[in-house]
């Protein structure tokens, strides 16, 4: 095994180099206090066996101030800075000691800004003050009185101790800012200060920060067995069980069960390790996999899955790789196993992760706290969460399987058409809107002949041919009026025949309609008229990737009961499906990670933060929601 | 293609824990060592010039600390109690605050301390980092014996007991 030994030789050097060079600073380490003593009195050798000379071993070495509170500040936007500060676990910033300042700027100053409240400290010489562990985060608004592109130099002031009981004299950080060219600021006060009250996802960020790690994992588990309620999770259905009927006769529920379960664990990590690196370097954890030619491929897969389905080949591991795997130590059988992980991981990717309140808490977290470790077992907490009903359906998939015979062909043939699905409804996503209409309808018919739906039944058929031709009698009827849908031009699969005349009740079906803005100064424009005719601002952020989105559109908004509430609302859409650079402002104005969100503006310029949706919510939660907006 | 790829994750691990193997051995360890006391000089709440040389051939207890440090606010009282306690055996407390004048004036006028308080600002800031307060954070408490030598020095909050087990013997 040459490979092994390339190994063990890399290890021993490693080794080697690193005692190396351990060695050579205890040397430098013990010349210096030798020097030191030397220096010193000739008694002092002795002084070395006094009580207590030397500091608590035990003890860890106190970080020096700068390591124990690490400031950042950068720019959000033109009219705001984010502020941020890492604390060392251990150590702790006082509230009232946080000052704010900008050097020397010459039209431009902080507006006003509130810091959010800490943990309360019951100090014997100060009384109660609130103080920071771990992190503190903030937006500070800036009024600019000129437009101009410029350098400015925040100083920021705070002090802050160790939980031990040293503490650190009041330090100060200055942090040049390259501001962009921005608005004069219209008024002395900027909206949208740090909102008082907390959304969902904030507090979710606060319990990361503050409970124990069983605690926050339990309730990451429980996050993602909620949001696998939720659509988000229904795409992986048929994936997941095309793998397993894939399997054919081969499959036991033990092996069927593994199958599943190495797909979801390998899907709850993909989301764990981009979560993290999203949360860590930025972007946008959806859009970055919903490139065009990454979408495409990903279909290519789908399809080449059903085909094998079909019974138009075999589908195997090339014999090379097929040896390989043999020879290792991992059983041949088992490649499978990699099969079904490899799909999960995509999956997880590229159908998209559920957008949602936790997920947003815990990458903001782990965005504030650098803490990736523990956002990021709660992000594989939750996405175990939501892989139960997979393993469930794996777990039932071994006995609910046909083994062998003619069924099995069929079931197999079935899974071929669900996954060709699978691939026209990603492909959707970067169609022009009118395409997946006619894939849809050709995907409906051509499986209807297939089951004999045009064919004349035999005097004494079975009741299976029968209900088989009525499906495929309705398979062909829909597949038809989509086919009527495409040439009028239509592009909603649920809604084909939308538009047709005399059809009444198409106004009521209609989702409230929505004003198109495309930016924040529109937004700010469009809240401000709101708030002088006294309405409430409901503000919708959507992408067409976005499938829960649609998917509010589709179910929630249509609700007669939500409708009704909404007629008083104004209605704005900000579409960021392009996730340009003034896309990307938007959302990280509102710390938004992506859509769906939700956003409320009622009476006054500032978001009613602690209704904020994130997520999918059906007409019932949502109906709750809109309740609670004054 | 598969050897030369897992090679480069191996070594990657490898490196990385490596790195974090290297890095745990070669934490600064705390340098202490007996070093004769050198000269200096403050200031008190009332602009006298106190050279610290004034309480030579006693046994000195040199406490920094500050006003926005709960901590040493805290521990004051035990200074206190003991200087009157030991003050005759030689005892002298001398304490060194980390700021400026004003808030010290004020917090003594509350307080009654009885030992002298010196301003040490920002020239006593640099001054207990060279005598061993590496990450400047307070209170930091240094024992000198009678020779002038600093035989203890401590980071945090320090117990009556932690002192009196080092005194003891010089007293005898």
């Amino acid at each position: 095994m040459p490979f092994l030994k390339i190994i063990f030789f890399l290890f021993v050097t490693f080794l080697m180099s690193s005692t190396g060079v351990y060695a050579e600073e205890t040397l430098l380490r013990s010349e210096q206090s030798l020097t030191l003593l030397a220096s010193s009195n000739p008694l002092a050798g002795l002084i070395d066996n006094l009580p207590k000379f030397k500091q608590d071993a035990s003890e860890e070495p106190l970080l020096p101030a700068e390591q124990a509170f690490q400031f950042f500040a950068e720019v959000k936007d033109a009219k705001s800075l984010h502020v941020n500060w890492v604390i060392a676990k251990g150590y702790y910033l006082y509230r009232e000691k946080i000052k704010l300042e900008l050097v020397n700027a010459q039209g431009i100053q902080l507006g006003t800004f509130t810091i959010p409240h800490g943990n309360p400290k019951q100090d014997e010489a100060f009384g109660t003050v609130e103080i920071f562990h771990e992190a503190l985060a903030f937006d500070v608004p800036l009024n600019r009185l000129s437009e101009s592109t410029e350098t400015i130099i925040l100083k920021a002031g705070f002090q802050g101790c160790a939980d031990r009981g040293v503490c650190y004299p009041p330090m100060t950080k200055s942090v040049n800012l390259e501001l962009p060219a921005g608005q004069i600021s219209r008024q002395a006060t900027e909206i949208w200060v740090t909102p008082p009250e907390l959304s969902e996802q904030d507090q979710i960020v606060q319990s990361l920060h503050h409970d124990s790690g069983g605690v926050v994992l339990l309730t990451f588990f429980g996050f993602g067995l909620l949001l696998a309620m939720t659509p988000c999770i229904f795409p992986m259905i048929p994936i997941l069980s095309g793998i397993i009927v894939g399997h054919g006769n081969r499959i036991t529920t033990a092996r069927a069960f593994f199958l599943s379960l190495s797909y979801v664990v390998a899907s709850a990590f993909t989301y764990t390790v981009f979560g993290v690196l999203a949360a860590l370097f930025g972007g946008n954890l959806q859009t970055t996999f919903q490139q065009p030619w990454i979408v495409g491929l990903f279909s290519g897969v789908f399809v080449l899955l059903s085909l094998s389905m079909f019974g138009f080949y075999e589908l195997e591991l090339p014999n090379s790789i097929k040896t390989k795997l043999h020879n290792s130590s991992v059983k041949h059988q088992d490649g499978s196993l990699w099969g079904a992980a490899i799909m999960g991981a995509l999956s997880s990717l590229i159908v998209g992760p559920c957008v949602a309140a936790p997920l947003a808490g815990a990458l903001i977290f782990i965005g504030q706290s650098g803490n990736a470790f523990l956002g990021g077992s709660a992000l594989f907490a939750m996405g175990m969460g939501m892989g139960v009903p997979l393993l469930l359906l794996g777990a039932s998939a071994g006995k609910l399987l046909p083994k062998a015979g003619s069924w099995l062909y069929s079931t197999k043939a079935v899974f071929g058409v669900i996954m060709l699905g699978v691939a026209v409804w990603m492909l959707s996503r970067i169609l022009p809107p009118s395409v997946p209409i006619l894939l849809w309808a050709i995907l409906l018919i051509l499986p209807a002949i297939y089951l004999n739906a045009l064919e004349p039944l035999p005097l004494n058929s079975s009741g299976w041919s029968k209900l088989w031709k009525g499906i495929g009698l309705m398979m062909l009827a829909y597949g038809l009026i989509l086919l009527i849908g495409f040439s009028m031009g239509n592009d909603n699969p649920l809604k084909p025949l939308k538009g047709i005349a005399g059809n009444k009740s198409q106004a009521l079906e209609e989702s409230p309609v929505f004003e198109h803005v495309p930016n924040l100064a529109s937004l700010e424009v469009g809240i401000r008229q709101a708030n002088q005719n006294h309405q409430v601002v409901m503000v919708d952020f959507y992408a067409d990737w976005c499938i829960s989105c649609k998917e509010m559109e589709a179910y929630t908004f249509t609700d007669p009961r939500v409708k009704k509430v909404l007629s008083t609302y104004k209605l704005l859409q900000l579409d960021v499906t392009k996730d340009s650079d003034e896309d990307k402002a938007l959302l990280a104005r509102f710390n938004l990670i992506g859509p769906p969100a939700i956003l409320f503006f009622s009476g006054s310029e500032q978001e009613d933060a602690a209704h904020r949706v994130i997520g999918y919510q059906d007409a019932e939660t949502f109906l709750k929601t809109l309740q609670g907006i004054k | 293609m598969m050897k030369p790829i897992g090679l480069i994750i191996i070594a990657g691990v490898l490196a990385l824990g490596g790195g974090i193997l290297v890095r745990g051995l070669t934490l600064p360890a705390e340098q202490v060592s007996a070093q004769p006391l050198p000269d200096f000089e403050f200031p008190d709440v009332s602009d006298q010039q106190h050279s610290i040389s004034e309480w030579q051939g006693k046994i000195r207890v040199i406490n920094f600390w500050a006003t926005w440090c709960p901590p040493c606010i805290k521990e004051m009282p035990a200074f206190v109690e003991m200087q009157d306690q030991f003050g005759s055996k030689g005892l002298q407390f001398i304490g060194i605050a980390l700021e400026d004048k004003e808030p010290v004036k004020e917090y003594l006028a509350k307080m009654k301390i009885n030992y002298p308080i010196l301003i040490g600002d920002f020239a006593g800031v640099s001054l207990a980092h060279q005598l061993g307060n590496t990450v400047d954070a307070v209170p930091f408490t240094l024992i000198v014996n009678q020779k002038g030598e600093i035989i203890y020095q401590h980071q945090g909050g320090i117990s009556k007991e932690d002192i009196l087990e080092v005194i003891q013997p010089l007293m005898n």
